[in-house]
């Protein structure tokens, strides 16, 4: 008997992560994703590499993966991030009372967190509101969210991962572990036999698992975003106070990236953003960066957001955590599901998902993803 | 407000034309995804949506364009079709659907650091890095006629990111660069058309870089 198969649905960064992690480790993979790489919610995220800091009060364990994940992609894709650390910034009174219990709650988390004078940070970020009463420095990063995906896809590649993009599912026989889908390409459709199927659909996994008769608990809600074409500063610029919308500013290449909003939305592949919503995240920008006002806007852009629901909250209570599930507890046996969590931390969330697909496989291998160094973008994944 | 107008996009079987209404300041990109709606079967790719990934690239009434930073009223009015045709000199996957990797390969080639150095105002503090401007788009591959010509030639893209390396190696060997692209299918090809600078979405002047190379090893020869 050869190797078990797997079917990752989604090329989205969970997705990529976990074709990875499960292509080093022995099965053979198959990703199916409906779209191109990354053309659903991780493309259009804020492309920020988190250090945590923003979670650490209200979301501690949240704030502990991504201080965890943040070094580890230092290491495992260093050619993949722009590395100038972050500030959290404050502007009034009511930030500064919030800096005690943020610098403790960094310190719990193990996330290096470092008071610089406020004309330090004003030397730094020139650009900065002159008004600023303190700047606290933090290990936030940068990536690319499309060429995160794809270097994951192309190193899974290598280990002998196939990916289909442009091919749908349309449909998953969970007792006999079929998928069928449509190849967008050429009309046609078939069927993918595996030992096991995961769902890595993000926003849309309550669709995917549907499909099987199994039920994730996934928020449908959204994030809006502008970018301006200029580079207002070289770190990401963070409002010290708790997470808010429009609050941070993600320089990437020659662009910023000013975000985020959030709201319910009815239908993920229909997003269309409040006019409101704009004028509040420059609102914000601009406190931050006084100059995004005289930026050009380069593109707005709504993403759709894979919560987890906590019963009873709203949008920003939910939680940027994650979770598996083995759907053989609503009698769909065979589907897993990886619900929530960041670009930042999809290799660990892809680490936890794969423990239980071995574990379900009887794949007895560990984990080699933390020190696996990642194939170029470039590398490609083949037709 | 809104915006109708007629989407007529080039499908492998012949134009296809779609009515799309979109708020009059969305995006091509918008557009195309209004389209997709009422016909699933539209393949197109997209990602980071502001310039970034350089995945949405196509033609917009016969010129390159990145979709999704394109707004819809600068390139249709009412009543007006926009045409909208995949790029050129990469394979054609379907629709508006190219795919980019022979000319990731040929950045890949020519060893294209991703991350820079980036300009800083500051006047203390470490020298902060970015990515580089060049977002491997195909804009520039596209539009190229020699390109179109030579499908052996390195194109601008790919030069240009020779010319990057040349001037800022972060470790790369320019000797062994500079000898790929020192060929009769590498710089000496370029005609100096300068289509690749006026397309690229990122202002990263293929067409200047080249002959700025061509300078150095002309003048690397006469010493």
């Amino acid at each position: 008997m050869g190797a078990p198969h797997v079917i990752v649905i989604g090329a989205g960064s969970t997705g990529a992560a976990i074709a990875h992690d499960l292509a080093l480790r022995g099965p053979r993979v198959t990703v199916v994703e409906r779209g191109g790489v990354a053309s659903g919610t991780t493309g259009h995220n804020q492309a920020q590499l988190h250090s945590g800091a923003r979670y650490a009060v209200n979301d501690p364990e949240s704030a502990r993966e991504c201080i965890e994940e943040n070094m580890l992609l230092r290491k495992i894709m260093p050619e993949g991030l722009e590395l100038n650390d972050g500030l959290f910034v404050a502007l009034t009174e009511e930030h500064l009372a919030y800096r005690p219990a943020f610098l403790e709650a960094c310190a719990r988390c193990g996330i290096p967190a470092r008071e610089i004078p406020a004309a330090r940070a004003l030397e730094l970020e020139p650009r900065l509101n002159p008004r600023l009463l303190a700047a606290i420095q933090i290990p936030d990063g940068v990536f690319d969210p499309y060429r995160f995906c794809l270097s994951f896809l192309a190193t899974a590649h290598q280990n002998g991962a196939r990916i289909l993009t442009f091919t749908e599912v349309i449909g998953i026989d969970v007792s006999r572990r079929v998928v069928r889908v449509r190849d967008r390409r050429s009309g046609q459709t078939g069927a993918l036999e595996a030992d096991l199927i995961v769902n890595a659909a993000g926003p849309w996994a309550g669709k995917v698992a549907a499909l099987a008769g199994g039920r994730v608990e996934v928020e449908p809600s959204a994030g809006a975003m502008v970018t301006v074409g200029a580079r207002m500063c070289h770190r990401v610029i963070n409002l010290l106070a708790p997470p808010g919308d429009g609050d941070i500013i993600v320089p990437q290449r020659q662009t910023s990236i000013l975000g985020t909003t959030s709201w319910t939305v009815a239908d993920l592949d229909h997003i269309t953003i409040p006019p409101h919503h704009l004028e509040q995240i420059f609102a914000v920008a601009g406190q931050l960066i006084p100059d995004v006002h005289r930026a050009p806007v380069r593109g707005v852009m709504a993403a759709a957001r894979p919560l987890l629901v906590v019963p009873g909250s709203g949008g920003r209570a939910t939680t940027r955590g994650f979770a598996c599930y083995d759907h053989a507890r609503d009698g769909a046996d065979g589907l897993v599901s990886m619900v929530g969590g960041k670009t930042t931390t999809a290799r660990g969330m892809a680490e936890k998902l794969s423990d239980m697909v071995c574990a379900k496989l009887g794949v007895n291998v560990e984990c080699r993803t933390r020190t696996e160094r990642l194939l170029s973008y470039r590398a490609g994944m083949g037709a | 407000m809104n915006l109708t107008f007629t989407l007529r996009i080039r499908r492998p079987q012949g134009w296809a034309d779609f009515t799309v209404t979109v708020p009059d300041d969305a995006y091509v990109l918008d557009a195309l995804e209004a389209a997709e709606r009422h016909d699933p079967t539209l393949l197109f790719r997209h990602a980071c949506h502001h310039a970034s990934c350089g995945s949405c690239g196509l033609r917009v009434n016969g010129r390159e364009r990145l979709g999704c930073v394109t707004r819809v009223a600068e390139v249709a009015s009412r009543g007006r079709v926009l045409k909208l045709e995949p790029l050129r000199n990469l394979p054609r996957l379907g629709d508006l659907l190219v795919d980019h990797q022979p000319l990731f390969s040929r950045i890949d080639a020519v060893d294209l650091p991703p991350i820079r150095a980036a300009a800083s105002e500051a006047v203390a503090g470490p020298q902060p890095t970015r990515f580089e401007n060049c977002i491997e788009c195909g804009l520039c591959v596209s539009a190229c006629p020699v390109a179109g010509s030579d499908s052996s030639y390195w194109g601008p893209a790919a030069l240009a990111a020779a010319a990057r390396v040349a001037a800022e190696p972060r470790g790369r060997d320019v000797a062994s660069v500079l000898k790929l692209v020192d060929d009769e299918h590498g710089l000496w090809r370029c005609h100096g058309v300068f289509e690749c600078t006026e397309v690229c979405p990122a202002d990263v002047d293929p067409a200047g870089l080249i002959m700025g190379l061509r300078q150095r090893l002309l003048e690397g020869e006469r010493q």
